[in-house]
């Protein structure tokens, strides 16, 4: 069975560390990690992650830009992205979808259900 | 000082109001002040105002008021102006209007300004007093950045930090012993603790600074109220606490954002658990209590010490702070709730239980006796005062709290006989019809309404979605504005403001009608100072705008584009079906003597522009003697 693929998008170590022990308690998925929305685009367009995690606040180029470039080229534009963030206000989520995300995960996450909450919105999205 | 503002008993004259002590108390005052007369021009202006907008010592009288306004919201200042002129009270244009000025340089900035309207024999004057917020805003931009900056900054070691903890405690490195588990774990409450801090503060802030977007919903309380309990099942359950709903078959709607009602029944919840002895129960109540639905949340903990009843609702306000570390509290969850339902319109208050415990309470305003109330009873004796003949309740109360801030209160009539009853009995300034009536079509309740003497001349504007009836024949002089569904409400208070814009014996509307960009504009410059004029290029720009403005003279050409302007005769009448008056103004010579409605044939080729102006000036007099004949 193939390994689920998971690009996860974060310029801070210690969250992607989170991050990765997280999604590693799955052993369905595989994980990439990228410290800039500049990194991701590249990674997204030659590994083909089945799901993006995106963070929002990034120096340089941030996740809605990031996302922006994902859905221009079209080996990226169909990816799901999930982006994480500070906790949101309902009209808050709304833009981020109108941006063209599937879904936020708050910010902090509970770590010990990081990768069944990703699960459940694969499936969701039928993507697994 | 009291300048009679809003008195119409007291008149003043241009003299008395720029005599010797009217000056100095406008020269001392430390806002600029610039007051305009009846036409719009300045007569007056104080150091301070010249000072602002860059100006010397008297070069802004005799100006129009328009130098001080950057030309894109030139149109937004004269509908500010008129909406002033008609409603006859003060009216203060606040930092959410994003007005600017703009200084003899040409540069701009954001402005607050107060329109004082000032009654005289000699028109209607304005007192502008303007105060420059560029300070504010900036300062307002620089807090935004830094709450959202420190949010930032301190959410991103804490999402490591309780992540990391979280690992350890869930297993993920394996085993630990006993003792390291339970320092870990206070670890853990406590970065927990400082994510709900950040999250509160940040709330509190968004609440005060009505950053809140509140999204208002007819709500079935129980079901929120039962939801809120399941998403709490596990805090209550890491306390051994047991929560219970009471039973009741009454359904109890309230009009509120379901979002945030949520997030008020949390905070009352998660405070009633915390304080429950291990093993307690927290039941939670719902009822009417006349016009309002009451959730009730009560514990049977120690209850409040009496001390600190009067502080309770404050910021960081906590009973005893010891005990509140012990509770994991951040003192700003109940803060939080008073602020929240004094934006839902509602109280929140607390109690003594009987048998011991509290009970605290929040009253929210039943949807029912909202929906109901076809009478807006909060109507400000200033409001213009407008029906809306509108079937769906929720609609009809948003589009009331939505006006309601722009100067109209606004009565329902949720059928067409209640409307006609309605506006038979009532002098409404406008009427505002949805033409998809369920029980009697909208176009069948216009064409009544324009049956009944009372109403004839009440402007009405219709809501749709669909245009096709705006397009057929016959409907262009019954209705005077349109509006498409979902109604934006600025659009709405726009052509409302529109179609009441013209005062009786106000200044003169002329429709122009040439497909010449450069006629329009060069008649527009020319007549400027004699009428307010519309140009339109096309005859369909010529019938929308027929259904904005009542027009009192119509400027026409012949060829319009491939049309023949002779097509739009029929339609130059104005609301009450009273021809409008149209000089012919073409390259093309017609014989049009026998048409009663063509008061002057003018050729563009042999007639000067001055010849136009006189045929204007002289079709307008005529105008103004019957106004005055018939109020004689």
């Amino acid at each position: 069975m193939s390994l689920i693929r998971i690009l996860h998008v974060d310029d801070e170590p210690d969250i992607r560390e989170v991050v990765d022990i997280s999604l590693a308690l799955n052993p369905e998925f595989e994980l990439q990690a990228c410290a800039s929305g500049e990194e991701a685009i590249t990674a997204a367009a030659e590994w083909s992650p089945i799901l993006i995690l995106l963070d929002v606040m990034m120096p340089g180029m941030d996740g809605p830009t990031t996302l922006a470039h994902l859905r221009n080229n079209p080996k990226t534009s169909d990816i799901p992205v999930l982006f994480m963030t500070a906790r949101a206000q309902t009209c808050e989520l709304e833009h981020f979808c109108s941006l063209g995300a599937q879904g936020v995960i708050s910010k902090p996450f509970d770590p010990m259900t990081l990768a069944g909450v990703v699960r459940d919105h694969l499936q969701t999205l039928r993507r697994i | 000082m009291n300048f009679g503002v809003g008195n119409p008993k007291r008149e003043f004259t241009v003299e008395s109001l720029v005599d010797e002590k009217f000056r100095f108390a406008v020269e001392a005052c430390p806002s600029a002040m610039v007051m305009t007369d009846n036409v719009g021009r300045i007569i007056l202006a104080n150091t301070e105002a010249e000072r602002m907008f860059c100006y010397g010592e008297g070069e802004l009288i005799g100006e129009p008021m328009q130098i001080l306004v950057p030309e894109h919201l030139h149109a937004k200042y004269m509908e500010n102006r008129a909406s002033v002129a008609r409603h006859r009270i003060p009216r203060r244009f606040g930092p959410s209007s994003h007005l600017l000025g703009r200084r003899q340089d040409g540069t701009e900035f954001p402005i607050e300004v107060r329109l004082n309207p000032i009654q005289t024999p000699d028109g209607l004057l304005v007192l502008s007093v303007i105060v420059d917020i560029s300070e504010r805003v900036r300062t307002d931009r620089l807090k935004d950045e830094f709450v959202s900056t420190v949010s930032h900054e301190l959410r991103t070691p804490l999402t490591s930090i309780a992540g990391s903890l979280g690992l350890l405690i869930g297993g993920a490195a394996g085993k630990l012993p006993d003792q390291a588990m339970r320092l870990i774990g206070i670890a853990q409450s406590n970065s927990q603790r400082l994510v709900r801090l950040i999250n509160d503060i940040l709330d509190i802030e968004k609440v005060e600074s009505g950053q809140v977007i509140f999204n208002f919903k007819r709500i079935e309380t129980r079901a929120l109220v039962e939801q809120v309990i399941e998403a709490n099942r596990g805090y209550a359950d890491g306390f051994n606490v047991r929560t219970k709903l009471g039973s009741g078959s009454d359904t109890a709607e309230v009009y509120a954002d379901p979002d945030r009602l949520a997030q008020v029944v949390t905070n009352l919840l998660s405070n009633a658990i915390k304080f429950s002895k291990r093993g307690g129960e927290v039941s939670i109540a719902i009822e009417k209590r006349g016009e309002a639905v009451r959730i009730a949340i009560r514990d049977h903990g120690p209850g409040i010490p009496p001390e600190f009843r009067p502080r309770i609702f404050e910021k960081f306000a906590q009973a005893d702070t010891s005990d509140a570390r012990q509770k994991g509290g951040t003192g700003l969850g109940l803060s939080i709730v008073k602020q929240i339902v004094a934006r839902l319109g509602g109280e929140v208050g607390f109690a003594d239980a009987d048998g011991g415990g509290t009970v605290f309470y929040v009253d929210l305003p039943d949807w029912a006796l909202m929906a109901n109330r076809a009478i807006d009873i909060e109507r400000d004796s200033h409001d213009m005062r407008i029906l809306l003949c509108e079937d769906d309740p929720d609609a009809a109360i948003a589009l009331r709290e939505g006006l309601r801030p722009v100067g109209f209160s606004t009565d329902f009539a949720h059928s067409p006989n209640e409307a006609i009853a309605r506006a038979r009995h009532t002098s409404y300034s406008a009427i505002v019809v949805d033409l998809e009536l369920p029980d009697g079509d909208g176009v069948g309740l216009i064409r009544r309404l324009r049956e009944q003497p009372e109403v004839y001349r009440t402007p009405i504007v219709v809501m749709s979605a669909d245009r096709t009836w705006e397009k057929s024949s016959g409907s262009s002089g019954l209705v005077c504005g349109w509006i498409e569904k979902p109604v934006n409400i600025d659009h709405l208070a726009q052509i409302l403001d529109s179609a009441l814009a013209r005062e009786p014996n106000g200044r003169p509307h002329i429709l122009h009608v040439d497909d010449d960009v450069d006629v329009l504009d060069l008649v527009a410059d020319i007549l400027r100072s004699t009428a307010s004029i519309t140009s339109a290029a096309s005859l369909d720009e010529a019938r929308r705008a027929l259904l904005m403005h009542p027009f009192d003279l119509a400027v026409l050409d012949m060829n319009v584009g491939s049309a023949s302007g002779l097509e739009l005769l029929p339609a130059l009448r104005r609301l009450d079906g009273e021809p409008i008056p149209v000089i012919i103004f073409s390259a093309y010579v017609t014989n049009l003597d026998a048409n009663p409605q063509v008061e002057a044939n003018l050729n563009k080729s042999g007639a000067s522009l001055d010849s136009l102006v006189a045929a204007v000036r002289d079709r307008l007099m005529l105008r103004s003697a019957k106004v005055q004949v018939n109020v004689r």
